[in-house]
């Protein structure tokens, strides 16, 4: 799940939580350029699919800053 | 700040030649009124009408509501920063006509197509089923209805109908200057027993964009960082509504004027506890970062305080209940015992879960009533404010006719019957 009220995806107990950027628009930002947009976009959609891949022990948070957890 | 507010009571409001109070009969020049929220020109027409609790009828595109309030001793004047001078106010003697308000009817208008924040649909019913879901069914109602004069901006209509409201409550209050007020009360935080544990008010407000704002000495919350006010400023209007998105859910000026947590603190104030004081806080912040550096920042201030405990409200729906939730742990963690006064959700049958979060530390809930529930208003035979109901923004607006049936989607355009202030007859009972 990419969102980023993530303590509230914890809560509910999504297993595998994307930190996304803010309610509104959790994979981008408005503010910024097209390409930056598109390359935020792009690391945020990927720290998700590499979540996919690893395995988790209950709600556990992936923030795309660092791809690796 | 010692404050003296007198209360006249209003049981009987009707139009004649001239603007008076007669022991408990308000007496309204309807011409003067109708000439002085015309001088704004942002107004194309200005008509003027009387509602009354029982009546059958119901007023639509409800704006804002205003208590008529003013300063009769004392330093600055009502709603300062707005109407009034930019001065500081909360003490020296107010005069309120209690049992009356100002409603503002108007339809902004609808400059894109889709989403919820528009400015939205508002209804009051003065009698029937769904008269009891808003305190406005019990007042005796002053309808500003009001036309637009197209092309303008939304912030000069936001800010000509806010101005209407608050200068057509002031008017009437004027007419009780040199009348002994029935009632009077001492609203005085300085006299207290130190032996009382001390209560803190937590208050927080939605503030966010032109439709969907409060105003404080008549500058727009959106930037508001945790601060310290005094109640009596609110008492003095210094807490201004426009708001006008999701109007179930917010407050409008009555309500900040009429603050049931605030008139319970002042009432146990040196009896069962010491009143701290009001810590002021925006919600509804769009990361987690942003709500725990509001909540934490609360939490100290209410520590400075040095209160024993805490009442924690908030203003609108959905994540803005976590600000508050977590306002509410934050108090907690620093040993201050944390009440939260909340609606709840519960879907329809009240079966669903009621908030959306949860923390270990909130185990203290007073619930206002279901935002869940649906309901329906029934036909109506006379409707104030014009023909027509405009439902459904997010799929671009539906119309239908005011005096029929009508079937909210959800509850939005239940005027102020989700507000969490307490001032109201709407909560919820476990069986």
């Amino acid at each position: 799940m990419i969102t980023a009220m993530t303590t509230f995806a914890e809560n509910v107990g999504a297993s595998r939580i994307v930190a996304g950027t803010r309610i509104q628009n959790p994979c981008g930002h408005p503010a910024l350029s097209r390409e930056q947009d598109r390359a935020l976009r792009r690391r945020i959609v990927q720290t998700a699919l590499d979540a996919l891949e690893r395995p988790v022990e209950g709600p556990t948070v992936f923030r795309p800053e660092r791809l690796v957890v | 700040m010692r404050l003296e507010l007198g209360t006249f009571p209003v049981a009987e409001l009707r139009f004649g030649s001239e603007t008076r109070l007669d022991g408990a009969r308000l007496t309204v020049d309807r011409d003067a009124v109708r000439r002085l929220v015309a001088e704004d020109l942002t107004f194309s027409r200005v008509d003027v009408e009387i509602v009354r609790p029982g009546e059958a009828c119901r007023v639509i595109h409800v704006a804002d509501t205003v208590e008529p309030r003013i300063k009769v001793a004392g330093p600055g004047a009502i709603f300062p920063g707005t109407l009034g001078p930019l001065e500081n106010v909360g003490a020296g003697r107010t005069h309120r006509l209690s049992g009356v308000a100002v409603l503002s009817s108007v339809e902004f208008p609808w400059r894109r197509v889709g989403g919820v924040i528009l400015p939205t649909e508002a209804i009051v019913d003065m009698s029937g089923p769904m008269a009891a879901y808003t305190p406005f069914s019990e007042t005796l109602n002053l309808v500003l209805v009001l036309d637009l004069q197209p092309d303008l901006t939304d912030e000069e209509y936001e800010r000509a109908v806010r101005l209407a409201g608050l200068k057509v409550a002031a008017y009437l209050a004027e007419c009780t200057r040199h009348l002994p007020p029935p009632r009077v009360d001492v609203l005085d935080l300085t006299v207290q027993d130190p032996s009382l544990p001390r209560v803190v008010y937590v208050w927080q407000i939605y503030s966010l964009e032109t439709y969907g704002g409060q105003y404080w000495y008549g500058l727009r919350l959106d930037n508001l960082f945790p601060t310290l006010i005094h109640p009596n400023e609110v008492v003095d209007g210094a807490l201004v509504s426009g708001q006008h998105t999701a109007p179930n859910v917010k407050h409008c000026t009555w309500l900040n004027q009429n603050n049931a947590v605030i008139e319970g603190l002042y009432q146990a104030h040196g009896r069962d506890f010491n009143f701290a004081g009001v810590i002021l806080v925006r919600g509804r912040y769009t990361t987690v970062e942003e709500k725990q550096r509001v909540a934490n920042q609360a939490a100290k201030l209410a520590g400075l305080l040095a209160a024993d405990g805490a009442l924690v409200t908030w203003e609108s729906s959905g994540n803005a209940q976590m600000d508050a939730i977590l306002i509410v742990q934050a108090c907690e963690r620093a040993g201050i015992k944390t009440v939260f006064l909340t609606t709840e959700y519960g879907g329809h049958e009240g079966t669903d879960v009621p908030l959306i979060y949860h923390v270990p530390e909130l185990d203290a809930i007073v619930s206002t009533g279901s935002v869940d529930q649906r309901v329906a208003f029934p036909p109506m035979p006379r409707a104030v404010g014009g023909a027509t109901v405009r439902l459904r923004p997010e799929v671009g607006g539906i119309r239908q006719s005011a005096t029929a049936a009508i079937v909210p989607d959800r509850r939005t355009e239940l005027y102020c019957s989700g507000h969490q202030l307490g001032t109201g007859r709407i909560t919820c009972l476990e069986y």
